[in-house]
Parts: C-alpha cells; structure tokens; sequence
C-alpha cells in the first residue's frame, strides 16, 4: 500500500502567450520510508508537479488529476485540511536556502513556528525543540544559532535549517526539492548523508528532487525521469543504472563524470520550450534515434521489465554507453 | 546596536548644526529691516537705532550668530516682538501640534497599512481597484479644499463635529479629540494615500518572495502567512514612507491648522511670517528643523529593530 499515489497530474499555466502544459498525465506512487528520486532537467515539470499536490503554485496554474494521500485527494481537499497536511504530514525543503527563509525572523522562531501550529506547544517548548531539531540536523552549538538570524548563517546552515524546520513535525514524507544545488559539493555531500540518516532513524519517506544524477544514486531507491513535463522512464536505481532504456536517460547517464570514462557526453539540443512542443516524442528533436514514427506520435509508457516502465519506442541501452 | 545609534546621532547633530546656519542667514537674507520692523510706527532713527542695539543688530552677523546658538543651547531663543520668550511661546504650541500630527499618523497609517495589504492580497479584484482609486483621489485632494468640504458637511450641514477652534486634553478630553478629528483625517489623508500605494507594492513584492511559499508548506493559515511574513518585511518600506511623510506634515499642519483654527505651531509659523517677527521666525524654524532630524533618527532606529540586517552591519563596521 503506497503513502502517496499521483494519479494523471496535470498542470497548466495560462500565460499572456498561452497555455503552457508544465506537466502532463504523471502518475506515480511512493511507498512508506522509500527515497524516490526525481530527475530532469529544469524546466521538466519536476518542481512544479510536486509543489501543486501541496497546491503551492500560483493563482494562474491549472491543476488535475488525483494525489491520494491518508485517504485524501490533496487536490480537492478543503484549504483548512490542506494546512493541516502542510508541514505536519508532507513537509517541503525548497531549492534556494539563501530566500526560502525569512529574513526578518530568528530561526528559532520559524522552525517554533510549525511546532506551534501542528503540535500546539508553547513558545518555551517550542524553542527548546528547535534546539533539539538543530542538533539533529548537525548544526554547531545549536543553543546560539536559535537566536539567530538566517543572514547570520551559511548557505548549508540555512538549508539545515530549512531540513529541520521540514522534520520538526516528524512528516511522513519529506520533499526535497533540488536540495543541494546551491550548496558547495562538501557541503552537498553532508546534506545528502542528513537525508539518508533521516530515513534510516525517522522512517520518514523523502522525494529527492534533482537534476543531478549522482545524487540520485547515491540516495534514492527507485527513480523517476521526467522531460517535458512527462515521465518518460522509472526503475528501481540499480535497474535505471544497469540498463538505462530511454536515450534520455542514457544521455543524462553519460553527463554524469566518472574517472577514467573519458570526455563527458552531452545531449544535443535544447530543453523544448512548453509553449511549443513537438507533434510526436518530445525528445524526438535531440534523439539519436528518432524516425517517422517518434516525430509524430507520442509513445505511451509501457512495462519493460520488473518495476521497469519507459515511454519510447525504440528502449534500450546505448551502444557507446555500455561498451 | 550602540555604536549604530552613536554614528547616527553624530550625524544628526551635523545636520542640525548646519541647518541652524542656514536658518540664521536665511532669515537676516530677508528683504526688510528688522529693526524697523519692530519699531512700528516710529521711524526715528535714534528709536531704530535703540532697538538694534537692544537686539545686538548692530554686532558682525558672525557674532550674533554665536550668541543666538549659545543661547538657544540653553533653551533661551531670545524674546519676540512682543517681549515674550520664544522658547515659551513655542513649547506651549508644540504640544498641539504633535497631538495633531501623532493622531493624523494614527488614522492615516491604519486606514494606508490595512488598504495596502488588502489591495496586495486581493490583486486585480474589486477591492483592489477601489483602494488604489481612492489612493489617487485622497492624493489628489489638496488640504485646504478637503478641509473645507469637511467643515461644510460634518459642522454646518450635519451639526456632527465643532467646525473650529481648540480644546485644551487636560480640560475636556473628549471635546479635545471632537475638534481634533476632522483636521487629523485631513491631515492624515494624503499619508494614507500614499501609504497605501507603498505598502501595497512592498506586499506585493514581499507576497510573491520564496519565504512566503515556505510559511505556506508549513501549513500556517493565510492569516499568519500575510500578517506575520509577508507584512513584517514590507514594514521596512512602509516605516521609510511614514518617515518622509513626516516632513510633509509639518507643512501640512501650517495650512490645516489655518483652516481649523488650531493654535498649534503650525500656526505659530504664519504668524511669525506676518508679523516679520524676526527672532519668533528663526525660533521657529529651528526647532522645526531640529524636530524632522529627530523624527529621522527615530526612524533609523525603527528600521533597525525592524530589519536585522541593518543592525549587525551597523554593529561590525
């Protein structure tokens, strides 16, 4: 029994140039204590899809489909049962420290701050809690950086922070959305070591939102690849690695560096815009192996292996990749 | 946070100093003599004579200003054209004024800060429409016209409020604020318009900023996500704003406290004028110079408990 089940996820943005599609019929489940990785490039839809099931997205997207979570359509649920789901339930680490804070309020006070709302403790309380949370999430004398504020604190404190104001309800699924990427690759490296402990102690579920597959890797067990607001494939993480079968995949897999695997490959091409997407595949444009067929229809997602699905009709690993 | 204040008090200091220059010459750059002016109908110049010498007109302009400062530094600005202490005659208007102008900030900072947050929150709808047309209309309005419609409607036609004049708080508190309310809304009006407008942009701004999405994911209600997040951080903006607005109604209340009569020292200022009372006038302007440095200090300090930022950068430097 999944924890969360994304059914045909749709999101639409009505710009002054038109609708733009950012993603279109996801479908996807996690299950509890599992690490799904998330990757794509930006601008895929990643973000975008996971913040419209906690409805964080502006006034002017559309969102449809089905997100079922503790015997709830988050899509449809009323706005007080939303909250009540926000940051107790389903907790969000947003990709840039450096903002997502408030500038004009302690951390203390801020990470109290949810602790206060769900769990209904007291100032004192809360604020001997989030010395606890700072602690957990490794941060150095904790009992001095409660009272301080975020521009006091590094770029990797402040997304610690973020992660302990994420945890401090204890959720049942943590979303983290590009949680490294403006972080140093030292820094990286703790905050990706954080997650895995937090699974490993807390049993909280995580969605790790990347553009970086090494991090996945190193984290995940099962990955979704997305492009242009699709999912194009999903494996367990050793399936994906061993047998990559979309030339997406297999592209992003060979821009990953590795010592001694030589000049590092690029897919051709640009991400398409979502204004204008292509009649067929959508990666048709930078396929090596596009044809007729892929330039104008648009391949279906279908089962290749256990827990393997991939949308492309000519799957398979890369020649050069696997030699 | 000490050294903040220091820098910005020595500051305040140079301004004031320079100011009480610029008032001293300003006021001697007047066409007209002074003396001649105080002597009336007597134009014997023995008696304009006299009357210089008594004022110390006759000394080098570099002394009389040494000994005006000297003596203002002791609270002593000299005596008025009616051999009244200025000092006096000003510390008992004051009062009246700053009752004036604190209630105008009162009622045009609620009716701006709630307007501006309502506009941002309900962007593009109706009420966003209607507050920033009537922003513009409150703008647009000088204070002398809007004053006299008032007076026509709430004292002559309705018989709600005293039409003009002033009580004294400590002798009717409640006939006090019934004079004091149609002069402070009017005062107060071209405050909240632009108050309004400022505040709406800072929440704007401050709305669509990642902070507010992560108070939001933390599941706090809307109440809290705007009130708490989004308005402390526009604050900074809107405390600019009242700041400089300030300013605007010193030269506000000369011409409302014109119309409702008010002894205040606005009026203080006009009577100086036409009177070419000399000494009344340089008082006059310089305290009300001193007051707006003050006000400015107090609005960096305000700034500084409200922005974190400000503070420590002021405290390592």
């Amino acid at each position: 029994m999944s924890l969360l089940e994304v059914e045909d996820l749709s999101v639409r943005f009505d710009t002054d140039d038109g609708p733009v599609h950012a993603v279109d019929h996801l479908s996807l489940t996690l299950g509890e204590s599992e690490v799904l990785g998330v990757v794509g490039e930006s601008g895929c839809g990643k973000s975008v899809s996971f913040m419209s099931l906690l409805r964080l997205l502006p006034e002017t997207a559309t969102v449809n489909g089905t997100a079922r979570f503790d015997g709830v359509d988050l899509l449809r649920a009323s706005g007080s049962r939303l909250r009540q789901i926000r940051g107790r339930q389903i907790a969000f680490v947003f990709q840039e420290p450096m903002t997502s804070l408030n500038p004009a309020f302690k951390v203390g006070n801020q990470i109290g701050e949810v602790l206060r709302r769900h769990l209904g403790l007291s100032r004192a309380d809360a604020r001997a809690r989030a010395i606890e949370l700072l602690h957990l999430v490794r941060i150095p004398s904790p009992e001095r950086r409660v009272d301080e504020y975020p521009h006091q604190l590094s770029g990797g404190m402040r997304q610690r922070v973020m992660i302990a104001m994420a945890l401090a309800c204890d959720p049942k699924i943590l979303i983290a959305d590009e949680p490294t990427t403006a972080l140093d690759v030292t820094i990286q490296a703790g905050i990706l070591d954080l997650m895995r402990d937090i699974r490993e102690r807390l049993g909280t579920a995580i969605v790790l939102i990347t553009h970086n597959l090494g991090v996945v890797a190193d984290v995940a067990d099962r990955v979704v690849v997305m492009y242009a607001g699709r999912k194009v494939e999903e494996a367990p993480v050793h399936e994906l690695f061993a047998r990559p079968q979309h030339p997406y995949t297999n592209g992003l897999l060979g821009a990953v560096p590795r010592p001694g695997a030589g000049r590092l490959r690029e897919i051709p091409g640009r991400v398409p815009s979502l204004a204008e997407l292509p009649r067929g595949c959508a990666f048709a444009p930078r396929c090596p192996r596009a044809d007729e067929i892929t330039r104008s229809n648009v391949p279906d997602l279908r089962s290749i292996g256990p827990q393997h699905l991939v949308a492309c009709f000519h799957p398979g690993p890369d020649v050069e990749a696997v030699a | 946070m000490g050294g903040f204040l220091l820098r910005k008090a020595g500051a305040a200091l140079i301004v004031v100093f320079i100011s009480s220059v610029v008032v001293f010459a300003g006021v001697r750059a007047l066409p007209g003599d002074p003396a001649i002016a105080l002597g009336g109908e007597n134009r014997d110049p023995a008696v304009v004579q006299a009357i210089r010498h008594t004022y110390g007109l006759d000394q080098p302009l570099p002394v009389q200003y040494v000994k005006w400062v000297g003596r203002a530094l002791r609270g002593d600005l000299g005596l008025d054209a009616r051999q009244l202490p200025v000092a006096h005659t000003i510390v008992t208007r004051i009062p009246i004024t700053l009752e004036l102008a604190f209630l105008s900030v009162l009622i045009g900072s609620l009716i701006g800060l709630l307007a501006g947050v309502i506009a941002a929150v309900r962007r593009g709808k109706i009420s966003d429409h209607a507050a920033t047309t009537s922003a513009l209309v409150g703008l647009s309005l000088p204070h002398f016209w809007l004053g006299l419609m008032m007076i026509i409607l709430f004292a002559v036609d309705l018989h709600w409020l005293p039409a003009s004049g002033y009580v004294s708080f400590r002798e009717h508190p409640l006939a006090n604020l019934e004079h004091m309310l149609m002069p402070a809304v009017v005062l107060g009006t071209g405050l909240s318009a632009v108050l309004m407008r400022q505040t709406r942009s800072a929440m704007l701004t401050s709305l669509s900023a990642d902070y507010v999405r992560t108070a939001r994911a933390k599941g706090l209600a809307e109440r809290s996500v705007v009130g708490k997040h989004a308005l402390r951080n526009s604050l900074i903006t809107v405390t600019t704003v009242i700041g400089l607005q300030l300013g605007a109604l010193i030269s506000g209340a000369v011409i409302t406290e014109q119309i409702f009569v008010i002894p205040g020292f606005g009026r203080l200022t006009l009577e100086a004028i036409n009177q070419r009372d000399y000494t009344l006038l340089q008082g006059v302007v310089l305290v009300a110079a001193t007051g707006y440095v003050v006000v400015n200090l107090l609005v960096d300090v305000v700034y500084s408990l409200l922005n974190p930022r400000i503070r420590v950068s002021g405290a390592t430097q």
